[in-house]
């Protein structure tokens, strides 16, 4: 059974960059949602993406598993990727699987 | 009843329903009345009744009659059957029967009417009742004339005279009858002329001369429409008739005759039965996956309205017979006709009945089964018996065609009721026929996919745990879902030269796209594991093997390597096991790189040393994962906690305790696969003779 997780995304688009703010639960239930997202903006022309994973409470398997799609997708398709790093303990997900060295992860430069 | 249940009703209402308030205008228009006036709801409301349904030359009266309500209260059309003329958005004028209410609302008054369009009635009364005075009127005047007007009619006409004897038929009815002249009609007693035919009412009773209108026209009464259905005992012919009768009288007001109109509604009848007969095959079809069950529902359902008994056969991929199901007429022939089933050979032969059927996908017809072919079907006296007792006067065999094949066959016979099978019939049945045949497909289907799924989640794990030296082991696999579903962990245990190998895991995604990549990462970690028994070595491998495939396939898994109580560890991006010893519980190992999904990787191994009584606990990320109130997550400290309080407890007891924290804690339906392995090291004394004596003295195998 599919749970109702408490989940938003944010977005921010400015010429072709896009921003998408997630914030609660990124788990099975809510990647679909993700994944509507991205398709969504860089059908709009995003040339640029950053994924703001600051808000999240927590990851799993799924999620990390979109992240690395999106990943290969981006180098294969030519637009660019950037995550901004999920707080502890969402962030486990990332460092177990040796995620966090090859997905990504951007510092936030945004104000 | 609140009025939105009470429109959802209106809406399904056979009549128009509209309503209307005070000033005359539409606030309620159901969807019947969209049909027969041609406006849509939205067109409707809002607008004045009066120019909409009515036609300009009544609408002054429709005024008037409003006006006088307003201020008398004296509504007389109000509460009774009215016949008016009513108007179609096309400006076409039809006879409509309705019925008015008024009701007194805080607001005013609303007026409510239902409306049913009589067009067609109206027709067929006025139609009748021309034929009627025409008939009345050529009576008084010569026979000649009588005959010349009604044989000119199309449809069948009778005329019975008053000692019940027919006196005179048209062509129609002539031929109805199966006779060649009025003269052989008028000698024809009228008892053994209508005992050509089985006669029997909508209800299935017996109808006798007595019981038909013409009969009890004669008798002085008002007879209403009769509906038969005839077999005809001759030709086994089947018809449904509407027997409409009139007295006539002579210029003494004395009956003379009556006329009967032989409607023949065989068609409308049949298709409005058969409609009946779907829905209900239909829902029956649809209400279980157990096809076995619902065949002998759907068996029972065709008698008697279909045929006097129905069978059910079906056919496996050489052609072998499966009986399935039999239902018949009179539940004391059952028996007989299981026996007589008992003789029909399970290997079909292609050219005949159900051989025949299955071999051309078409059905087969046989009216007016002769004595010769019973003789030459049957295989022995007692066969033949059989089936002459049967009496069998038809049998129709129509093919349950699938997907790919011919599945299956639905038989029906024809016995007791003498009547024959025709072209609608058989048509009838390849409906019925051909939803039998989805439903058993679909109903198989589902079987397949729950028989696939068990073999291969079976195929995903060891057949038992084994037993290692020094070592107690249980383990836990509850994968989501249940029948249909293959999960993605798995575990495994293996020995290669007498060091044992463990490897717990969990592929993403779900059903037999993971199991196939699950059964990827086994295969490939043992045969790596031939040639370099290190952690790290088959992790590399099966890393390689993932990327090798098309479609991204990722997978994190745990490798551990166990040579007696020295134990080595490497995690391809899996959650790291729990030590539990004498200085409690913690994390061992070092975390490494998920499988098949990254270009830069590291797989550091962990060797650490496991003293007797010392437990590892392995888990995927289903157990930490899971989901309890509040959206909280079972996470690593409660499973540490359980673990912690389990010191000198054996592997089974923890797994018990873990199962029950989970289901403690989870809240609604597990939402991940869940696979737990916990190994206690006992310190068995074998340990101490090196690994290559564990190796021969063992034995042990998967």
């Amino acid at each position: 059974m599919i749970r109702a997780s408490r989940f938003e995304i944010h977005r921010e688009m400015q010429g072709d960059a896009a921003r998408l703010t997630v914030t609660g639960e990124l788990d099975i239930a809510s990647v679909p949602r993700v994944e509507e997202a991205v398709a969504k903006v860089l059908a709009e022309g995003a040339r640029s993406l950053i994924v703001d994973l600051s808000r999240l409470s927590f990851v799993d398997s799924s999620g990390l598993r979109m992240f690395i799609t999106l990943n290969d997708r981006s180098s294969g398709e030519g637009w660019s990727l950037g995550l901004i790093r999920p707080p502890e303990p969402a962030f486990s997900v990332f460092q177990i699987t040796g995620a966090e060295e090859n997905l990504p992860f951007v510092e936030d430069s945004s104000p | 009843m609140d009025i939105g249940q009470a429109r959802a009703i209106l809406d399904l209402a056979h009549s128009a329903f509209i309503s209307m308030d005070e000033e005359g205008r539409i606030v309620y228009w159901n969807i019947r009345a969209e049909e027969i006036f041609g406006f849509t709801r939205a067109q409707a409301v809002g607008r004045v009744l009066a120019d909409t349904v009515i036609p300009e030359r009544l609408r002054e009266s429709h005024w008037e009659g409003l006006r006088r309500f307003r201020e008398t209260g004296e509504g007389p059309v109000l509460n009774q059957r009215l016949e008016m003329t009513a108007i179609r958005s096309d400006g076409d004028e039809f006879p409509v029967e309705l019925t008015i209410s008024a009701i007194s609302e805080p607001e005013g008054w609303s007026f409510h009417a239902f409306v049913a369009d009589i067009s067609e009635r109206s027709r067929l009364e006025q139609e009748r009742q021309m034929l009627m005075d025409e008939l009345q009127l050529a009576l008084r005047g010569t026979e000649q004339r009588l005959a010349v007007i009604v044989d000119a009619l199309g449809e069948a006409v009778t005329i019975r005279g008053p000692d019940d004897h027919l006196i005179h038929a048209n062509r129609a009815a002539l031929d109805r009858m199966g006779l060649s002249s009025v003269e052989e009609l008028r000698e024809a007693d009228p008892r053994i002329l209508m005992g050509g035919w089985e006669t029997l009412g909508e209800d299935g009773s017996e109808i006798s001369m007595e019981d038909l209108p013409s009969v009890r026209a004669l008798r002085g009464e008002q007879p209403e429409p009769l509906m038969l259905r005839s077999v005809h005992r001759g030709t086994g012919e089947e018809q449904w008739v509407l027997l409409k009768a009139t007295a006539i009288y002579d210029s003494s007001g004395t009956i003379e005759a009556a006329v009967t109109i032989i409607e023949d509604v065989t068609a409308a009848r049949r298709s409005s039965l058969r409609m009946e007969f779907l829905a209900r095959a239909s829902q029956v079809l649809a209400s279980s996956l157990d096809y076995q069950e619902t065949l002998r529902n759907v068996a029972g359902l065709a008698v008697p309205q279909v045929a006097d008994w129905c069978a059910v056969d079906l056919f496996d991929e050489e052609g072998v017979r499966e009986p399935v199901a039999v239902a018949h007429i009179d539940p004391s022939k059952l028996e007989m006709a299981e026996r007589l089933r008992a003789f029909d050979p399970d290997e079909l032969d292609p050219d005949q009945g159900l051989g025949l059927v299955r071999r051309t996908g078409e059905p087969v017809l046989y009216n007016d089964i002769p004595d010769e072919l019973l003789v030459a079907a049957a295989v022995d006296d007692e066969h033949l018996g059989l089936l002459r007792a049967v009496g069998m006067r038809a049998v129709l065999i129509v093919p349950m065609v699938g997907r790919s094949s011919t599945i299956g066959a639905l038989t029906l016979v024809s016995a007791e009721s003498g009547r024959t099978f025709d072209q609608s019939d058989v048509e009838f049945a390849e409906q019925i026929a051909e939803r039998a045949a989805l439903a058993v497909e679909n109903a198989r289907l589902y079987g397949e996919r729950s028989a696939v799924a068990r073999t291969l989640q079976r195929s995903l794990l060891p057949e038992a745990l084994p037993e290692l030296p020094g070592w107690e082991i249980a383990a836990l696999y509850r994968p989501v879902g249940q029948e249909s579903a293959v999960g993605g962990d798995f575990y495994d245990f293996w020995d290669v030269d007498g060091d044992w190998l463990m490897m717990i895991g969990d592929v993403t995604g779900k059903g037999v796209g993971a199991a196939t990549v699950t059964s990827l990462v086994r295969h490939t970690a043992w045969a790596a594991s031939e040639f370099d028994r290190r952690p790290a070595a088959i992790l590399a491998r099966i890393d390689a093997a993932l990327k090798r495939r098309p479609a991204m396939s990722v997978c994190t898994a745990l490798c551990l390597r166990i040579a007696s109580g020295e134990a080595t560890l490497a995690s391809g991006g899996h959650p790291l096991p729990l030590h539990l010893g004498q200085q409690g519980v913690s994390e061992v190992g070092r975390h490494g790189t998920l499988l098949g999904a990254f270009s830069s990787v590291e797989w550091p191994e962990a060797p650490f040393e496991m003293k007797p009584g010392e437990t590892l606990v392995a888990f995927t990320d289903g157990v930490t994962d899971a989901v309890g109130k509040g959206d909280e997550r079972f996470g690593l400290d409660r499973l540490k906690e359980i673990v912690g309080r389990a010191q000198n407890e054996s592997p089974m007891v923890i797994r018990e305790r873990l199962v029950a924290g989970l289901e403690e804690f989870q809240v609604g339906a597990q939402a991940d696969d869940t696979a737990i392995v916990i190994m206690r090291f006992t310190g068995a004394k074998v340990a101490a003779e090196g690994d290559e004596k564990i190796s021969s003295t063992t034995g042990v195998q998967r």
